[in-house]
């Protein structure tokens, strides 16, 4: 059997509204399984119920209705906290601390043995790049300092399964981009990774499967590329290719390969790639 | 053994946050007003002097240890909830209740600490103006000892109490009502008599729940000494047991309390 990660059956979460009279319906009959190694996505528009869901996972709501269990067990065992790590919505930190003792008050409730924190933590703040500001409390940092010292927080504590709440919201191009590639990296070193968003290209480009949510529910999970590839069609391109000859080599397509060409179109880059770009070599 | 290792991580960051703050400033600032205030009495005359010096001094001493009580505790856990920081930290294997109790441990501790160098203060200034004035000094002392015991004591209590309601309301509405419970715990000796007195069904639900409300008057022995009567150690002792034993029962209260409640 292959091994599930996180399993979550029939789960239902109502919000109790003012005086437990109206009810808020957040989650609704939602079933999900994550399996180890992959990366899942979970997208949807604001207000859908991806925060409360993972306020579910991570045990700080209780379910109303069905059951959770991560790694075979309830979230409630203290020891399976040891292998998840979470990044909120936003990156509640300790406004008097910096990112330095951040780290070490974290390294501490995560067991990372004495001699080993300070080189875990200072690699750490160099992969985020907060290394130059480490030593500043985080009241004063930017809205995506604060969100790389929480990932740094995960870093540090090196889990098996990483649940993060739009990890790229509010970010720039860049910002968001460096948070993509640490997702990429770990699941390069077989992490598991659930993670929310509500943007389309961003699920896209790191996602192995995805669930999308709508008023509690999930309305359609799947494999990126059951959902995204077309069947029977594939693209070409070209380099050096004269466009005023495109009849020509259609014709040889049709007769060699009985293949019919859909559409032409010049390459582009995506805006994210030319803004990045730019900003580098201005930076270097 | 990590239970341990959880709650001291709570408590030097509970302290950080503490010391970093300025309700230590405060809190400092007002034991340096009361005690400018003990020296303004200096034109009466010797024995009116050293009842008042002892009197205020007191005075100054519990309420220091009240507010220190409440300016620590009821903040503590209403900011973390309020700044979502439990959200990160409960990601990690440690526990509401450890949480919970780590918080309490630092309050009561700055609570001791402000005590402590308050009155070591008081104690030097009133040993200061008694000098060569033919007082048993090592009496005093131990009255003064006993004291300081017993209202440390009560801020204990006062830090449980505070603990407790700080898991549901806010500071403000938190501070209010544990000056109605500090007053009734106060005046808990009198209206009890007073309802003993009477048949009304009315007051026997009062006097149930008086129960809950500590009987605060235990710990309060300022003008036994004042007036130079002798409070005996066996005294002391089943005071400090009666408010361990009602501190634990909130502690547990709270700890049972705050596992159940959502961190939303
Ligand atoms: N604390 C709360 N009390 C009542 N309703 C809430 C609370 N938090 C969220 N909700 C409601 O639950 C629904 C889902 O919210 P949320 O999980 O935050 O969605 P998302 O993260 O997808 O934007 C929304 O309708 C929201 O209004
Ligand atoms: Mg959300």
């Amino acid at each position: 059997m292959e091994e599930h990660v996180l399993d979550v059956k029939n789960l239902v979460k109502f919000y109790k509204g003012l005086g437990g009279l109206k009810k808020v319906l957040a989650v609704d009959q939602l079933s999900l399984s994550v399996k180890k190694g992959e990366v899942y996505g979970i997208l949807g528009p604001n207000g859908s119920g991806k925060t409360t869901l993972m306020k579910l996972i991570m045990g700080l709501l209780f379910p109303s209705k069905g059951q959770i269990k991560i790694f075979g067990s309830s979230v409630k065992k203290l020891s399976i906290k040891k292998r998840i790590g979470f990044l909120p919505e936003e990156a509640y930190l300790y406004r008097f601390l910096s990112a330095e003792e951040t780290l070490k008050f974290f390294a501490e409730l995560a067991d990372v043995p004495r001699r080993e924190q300070k080189t875990r933590i200072a690699d750490a703040l160099h992969v985020v790049g907060l290394f130059e500001a480490r030593k500043r409390p985080s009241r004063t940092y930017s809205k995506g300092m604060s969100r790389r010292l929480g990932l740094a927080q995960i870093l540090i504590k090196d889990p098996d399964f990483v649940v993060l709440d739009e990890p790229t919201v509010g970010l720039d191009p860049i910002g968001s981009r460096e948070i993509k590639e640490i997702i990429l990296g770990l699941k390069e070193r077989g992490k598991t990774v659930l993670f929310s968003s509500h943007l389309l290209s961003e699920v896209e480009m790191v996602c192995d499967r995805i669930g999308i949510m709508h008023k509690g529910k999930l309305v359609l999970t799947g494999h990126l590329n059951e959902l995204l590839l077309r069947k029977n069609e594939y693209s070409l391109v070209l380099e050096g290719f004269d466009i005023g000859r495109q009849s020509e080599l259609e014709q040889v397509l049709q007769k060699s390969f009985h293949a019919k060409v859909i559409s032409v179109n010049r390459s582009r880059e995506t805006m994210e790639d030319v803004f990045i770009k730019t900003i580098k070599k201005h930076a270097s | 053994m990590k239970a341990m290792k959880n709650i001291w991580a709570i408590i030097v960051l509970t302290m950080t946050n503490l010391l970093r703050s300025r309700v230590y400033l405060g809190l400092v600032f007002f034991m340096l007003l009361m005690l400018a205030a003990s020296q303004l009495f200096s034109y009466f005359t010797f024995e009116e002097e050293i009842k008042i010096v002892m009197d205020v001094g007191l005075a100054g001493l519990t309420m220091m240890g009240l507010l220190t009580a409440v300016f620590t505790t009821a903040w503590s856990l209403p900011t973390d909830l309020e700044q979502k920081t439990l959200f990160m930290v409960l990601s990690y294997p440690v526990s509401k209740t450890q949480i919970l109790l780590g918080k309490f441990i630092s309050c009561s501790l700055s609570v001791l600490c402000n005590l402590f160098f308050m009155g070591v203060m008081f104690w030097v200034l009133v040993l200061f103006k008694l000098q060569d004035k033919g007082v048993d000094f090592q009496y005093l002392s131990m009255q003064l000892g006993k004291t300081f015991i017993l209202i440390a004591m009560e801020s204990i209590v006062s830090v449980g109490i505070l603990l407790l309601m700080s898991i549901y309301f806010t500071p403000v509405i938190n501070i209010v009502m544990f000056l109605f419970i500090f007053i009734l715990g106060h005046a808990a000796g009198m209206i009890e008599v007073a309802i003993i007195k009477t048949e009304f069904i009315f007051f026997s639900v009062i006097r149930f729940l008086f129960i809950f409300i500590p009987d605060l008057t235990y710990f309060n022995i300022r003008d036994a000494v004042v007036l130079n009567q002798v409070v005996s150690w066996h005294y002391v002792e089943w005071a400090v047991l009666y408010g361990g034993l009602y501190t634990g029962l909130m502690v547990a209260l709270s700890c049972y309390l705050f596992e159940k409640k959502e961190i939303v």
